[in-house]
């Protein structure tokens, strides 16, 4: 269905309210609002989805008291995963838009188009996806916000304020943001540009546009258990008993242990939740855990930084890796000079 | 520089961020060399590796290197020296029974880390014939008492080669052990209750070496007198 062709007066005001601890298993109980029918909008739950608490906790007051929400963290944390997984159980509408270099104004905004109409092309406005979802009772989720281009952001600044209105230029029009139209954005980096070097495309933000959100909140790495758990639930269709939980908990361990080298500056390549869960499913496709390993992190990695990794997958599983996986270009060089 | 060259610099990179990453611990200053008596767990010390590397030198260096980083993650100087016992030789079998506390945590914990762990007493008795067995004088009591203590705390089967090595002091410390151990178990994440409660396990084990040094010392004397008399026979 295209977008644009939707009827927004047939959705309005949440009307029901669920309890937080009943629905995301959280240690506070507070009844938020929510609509008790989902359509075509509102995404998919995912029955295996870990709630952070704080994380919950902040999104949640975005939703219940239009609150802005930045997030911030790590690659393959759940960052947007965690907005649509909430928005799936309060039945709110979701939309994500990924703000990579390629997405102008225009793409936002609304632009001029020629269509066909009695036989005679014309040209009409088609408005974009940001005058859609602000009519509307949308939860718009503006992923990579510290990617996006200058002039898309000062676009998107308009609207950070709760009660912020979009003039239309084009069409000379003034939008009043629908009651429940909601603002969320994720980022690696929390807008002062990036540090470690990981996070290549992403830029400074505007202290201006920094300002207006309401609420930043911090989303890293879950605690080993947790991380095994969501793990394990997540390849639970694919996993024919190939994996036992002893060599899942393994993977989280190597994970962590990367994360630490990562954090101590020795390994420039971090291994994200996202990782150990490909690097189980490529384990059990190719029914080998080591050469999962090899195409799903290792081959990622400087290969001069190859033989630390080796150090600990020994300590998580035990044994080495073949040294042809770790040798370098340069080594095998010298060797043939010897 | 050579691929030799580079084959250490890389083993002692990794090595280094290993222990860095086990520990959780980014400020250490790790280097290579002979000394490997740290007093300060900031300035670490590790063997300094040989031109050859073999496998088997990596695998020693690699269990020195992870029992220091358990020791740096999971044990407090403060609290041990707190809890000591005053006399050198309780003192001796107090911090044997630490050292098996945190590098058992780590051996629960990481399948690769029980490996490397089991070579640092292996490597002590690389001149004995492990086939054979072993007589009470050539293996350490301290020994005999850290294997069978991480035995029963990991729950794990050690390298039979350790079992040789224990089975000396086996019949003697097996009873005291499994006496305590369920409890010391229980308290293995908290250094100061494990230590508390491995006082009166230092007390019995304690009383077992000195008697076997006491009968030592018996068949010591008696030998003596035996060649005294003989000698004093052949003198006649």
């Amino acid at each position: 269905m295209d977008i644009q062709e939707d009827t927004i007066t047939s959705r309005n005001l949440p009307d029901t309210k669920v309890s937080t601890k009943k629905t995301f298993n959280l240690i506070k109980d507070i009844q938020v609002p929510a609509y008790s029918e989902p359509d075509q909008y509102v995404p998919e739950i995912d029955p295996t989805y870990y709630f952070d608490e704080e994380t919950t906790l902040a999104i949640l007051a975005g939703f219940t008291h239009n609150r802005r929400v930045l997030i911030q963290g790590l690659h393959g944390t759940g960052k947007s995963t965690h907005i649509e997984q909430i928005a799936a159980r309060l039945n709110w509408r979701c939309i994500r838009v990924n703000l990579d270099s390629h997405i102008s104004r225009i793409d936002l905004l609304g632009k001029d188009a020629i269509t066909l109409k009695d036989g005679k092309q014309i040209t009409v406005f088609k408005e974009g996806i940001l005058p859609w979802a602000i009519q509307s009772p949308t939860a718009l989720v503006f992923d990579e916000y510290d990617a996006g281009r200058p002039d898309v952001m000062f676009v998107i600044q308009r609207i950070l304020e709760s009660e912020g209105r979009l003039t239309l230029l084009d069409q000379s029009k003034v939008i009043t943001p629908h009651q429940n139209f909601r603002l969320f954005g994720t980022a690696n980096t929390i807008g002062l540009g990036d540090t470690t070097g990981l996070y290549h495309g992403t830029q400074q933000i505007n202290q201006g546009q920094m300002d207006r959100w309401n609420i930043v909140t911090v989303l890293n790495y879950l605690s080993e258990e947790v991380e095994t758990k969501i793990v394990n639930s997540k390849i639970q269709n694919l996993n024919k008993n190939f994996l036992k939980k002893d060599n899942i908990s393994n993977m989280v361990k190597l994970a962590s242990l990367s994360r630490n080298g990562f954090k101590n500056g020795d390994l420039s390549t971090v291994m994200s939740p996202r990782t150990v869960i490909t690097w189980a499913e490529n384990s059990i496709i190719f029914k080998d855990i080591e050469y999962g390993f090899k195409i799903s992190f290792l081959n990622k990695c400087d290969e001069t930084e190859r033989s630390t990794i080796n150090e600990y997958y020994q300590r998580c599983f035990g044994k080495l890796l073949p040294d042809e996986w770790l040798n370098t270009i340069s080594e095998k060089i010298i060797d043939n000079d010897e | 520089m050579t691929n030799k060259n580079n084959k250490i610099e890389n083993f002692k990179k990794s090595i280094s961020s290993t222990l860095k990453a086990i520990s959780e611990t980014k400020n250490l200053n790790i280097n290579f060399g002979n000394n490997t008596d740290d007093k300060d767990l900031n300035e670490i010390t590790l063997p300094f590796p040989s031109v050859q590397l073999e496998d088997m030198e990596k695998n020693e260096i690699r269990g020195v290197a992870d029992s220091l980083a358990l020791k740096i993650k999971y044990h407090d100087e403060k609290i041990h020296h707190s809890i000591k016992p005053k006399s050198k030789s309780a003192n001796k079998i107090f911090n044997t029974i630490e050292s098996a506390r945190y590098e058992s945590i780590g051996i629960i914990e990481y399948k690769g880390i029980k490996n490397n762990i089991e070579n640092n007493i292996l490597k002590k008795y690389k001149n004995n014939n492990l086939k054979k067995n072993l007589k009470k004088e050539e293996v350490q009591f301290e020994d005999a008492v850290q294997i069978m203590l991480q035995e029963n705390l990991t729950g794990k089967k050690f390298h039979k080669d350790l079992n040789q090595i224990s089975n000396v002091w086996r019949d003697e410390l097996e009873p005291i052990i499994k006496e305590n151990i369920n409890l010391l178990k229980t308290k293995i994440d908290s250094q100061k209750d494990f230590s508390n409660l491995s006082l009166e396990l230092v007390k019995k084990l304690q009383s077992i070496q000195s008697q076997n040094e006491l009968e030592d010392d018996e068949n010591d004397e008696t030998d003596n007198n035996d060649e005294n008399e003989e000698n004093f026979l052949k003198v006649k």
